[in-house]
């Protein structure tokens, strides 16, 4: 529990203030370690209210990291449940 | 002893998750909710990056490693560059001022009231190619504002405000589409953000554009975007790839001008 507690507030850390990829390697490593990580859904809703704009690239949606995040939360559960 | 897989791609706890996910995604980006969380975010958060950012720009921490030597090269260099850079500011200062005279003479004189603001989180912090700068709603920021760097550079523009932050979209991230003129002759085309900093434009093959040539940003008083740096041309195609970076990377960009009255 301790150790969960220690990997959001460096998840937290890395959103404020770190470049994005090592919020990403956070995030995996956290989905890989932990069960049921469903902090990842809320760093993708914190990410997009506090970086988050319509782009073109992102066909306008403005909440694209929550949807990967998601999206990322089901692929390693899969890949948990196979590799287990 | 034998066990029974579970053979379903996606159980019934998966599909609760998602609706979820999805539920909370309604209501966070959906409702009022979403901005209230953001501004108290935000609260929170912009103060601990102004004191990151007075800290990371006061520490530079291999300059105390260089050689005398070298120091003095740069320092000669230096003031070489800025006696250079000084003369070239005296000419532009007195060409801008003939072409304020001028647009006062035509009855279009109009100057832009501007806002500075420091950059609290760049780029490099999301998949977003956005900047947050430490103005918003209080300092009377109404979005689509021009962003620029130093007077005359573009860069930008303001995507959403909020009561004291505000988020700045790049006219260089990937797909934006911005309308822009080439070189002395003016032609206009679209130039499409390519990320980080870099534009294409595609032009019919024949036109006159050259290497140096300065892309801006039309209006009464037209902003620099950018100058040609690399052309593109086949045999069996039509058009060419003009290729050009903005003056300055956004990931260096510590401060930005907001021009209010567009």
């Amino acid at each position: 529990m301790i150790t969960r507690i220690i990997v959001d507030i460096l998840l937290l850390l890395s959103i404020l203030y770190a470049n994005f990829w090592i919020s990403l390697i956070v995030i995996v490593a956290g989905l890989f370690y932990f069960k049921n990580y469903y902090e990842v859904i809320g760093a993708g809703i914190i990410i997009d209210i506090l970086y988050g704009i319509p782009l073109a690239k992102y066909l306008q949606i403005p909440f694209i990291t929550t949807i990967a995040f998601g999206a990322l939360y089901f692929m390693i559960g899969k890949i948990k449940q196979y590799i287990r | 002893m034998n066990y029974r897989q579970d053979k379903r791609i996606i159980s019934k706890k998966d599909v609760l998750t998602g609706l979820g996910i999805i539920l909370v995604t309604y209501v966070i980006f959906g409702t009022s909710i979403g901005s209230a969380v953001q501004s108290g975010l935000e609260r929170v958060v912009a103060p601990l990056r102004k004191a990151t950012n007075e800290q990371t720009l006061s520490a530079d921490i291999f300059g105390m490693f260089r050689s005398k030597i070298t120091l003095t090269q740069e320092n000669e260099s230096l003031k070489k560059e800025l006696f250079d850079l000084g003369l070239k500011l005296l000419d532009r200062n007195l060409l801008y001022e003939e072409n304020l005279l001028l647009k006062e003479k035509v009855g279009r004189f109009n100057v832009n009231e501007s806002i500075y603001a420091r950059v609290i989180a760049k780029p490099t912090q999301s998949a977003y190619d956005t900047l947050i700068i430490d103005i918003g709603d209080e300092n009377g920021l109404r979005g689509g504002e021009r962003v620029m760097y130093g007077d005359n550079i573009l860069i930008g523009s303001v995507a959403e405000v909020g009561t004291r932050t505000a988020k700045v979209k790049l006219f260089s991230s990937y797909g934006e589409e911005t309308a822009v003129v080439i070189g002395p002759q003016k032609i206009s085309a679209i130039a499409h953000g390519y990320g980080g900093g870099n534009f294409e434009i595609k032009i019919p093959r024949d036109t006159p554009v050259e290497k140096g040539d300065i892309i801006l940003a039309p209006s009464l008083m037209p902003h620099i975007l950018g100058t040609v740096e690399y052309l593109e041309s086949k045999p069996n195609d039509p058009f060419k790839r003009v290729l050009f970076m903005g003056p300055v990377s956004p990931l260096l960009v510590n401060y930005v001008v907001v021009l209010l009255n567009m």
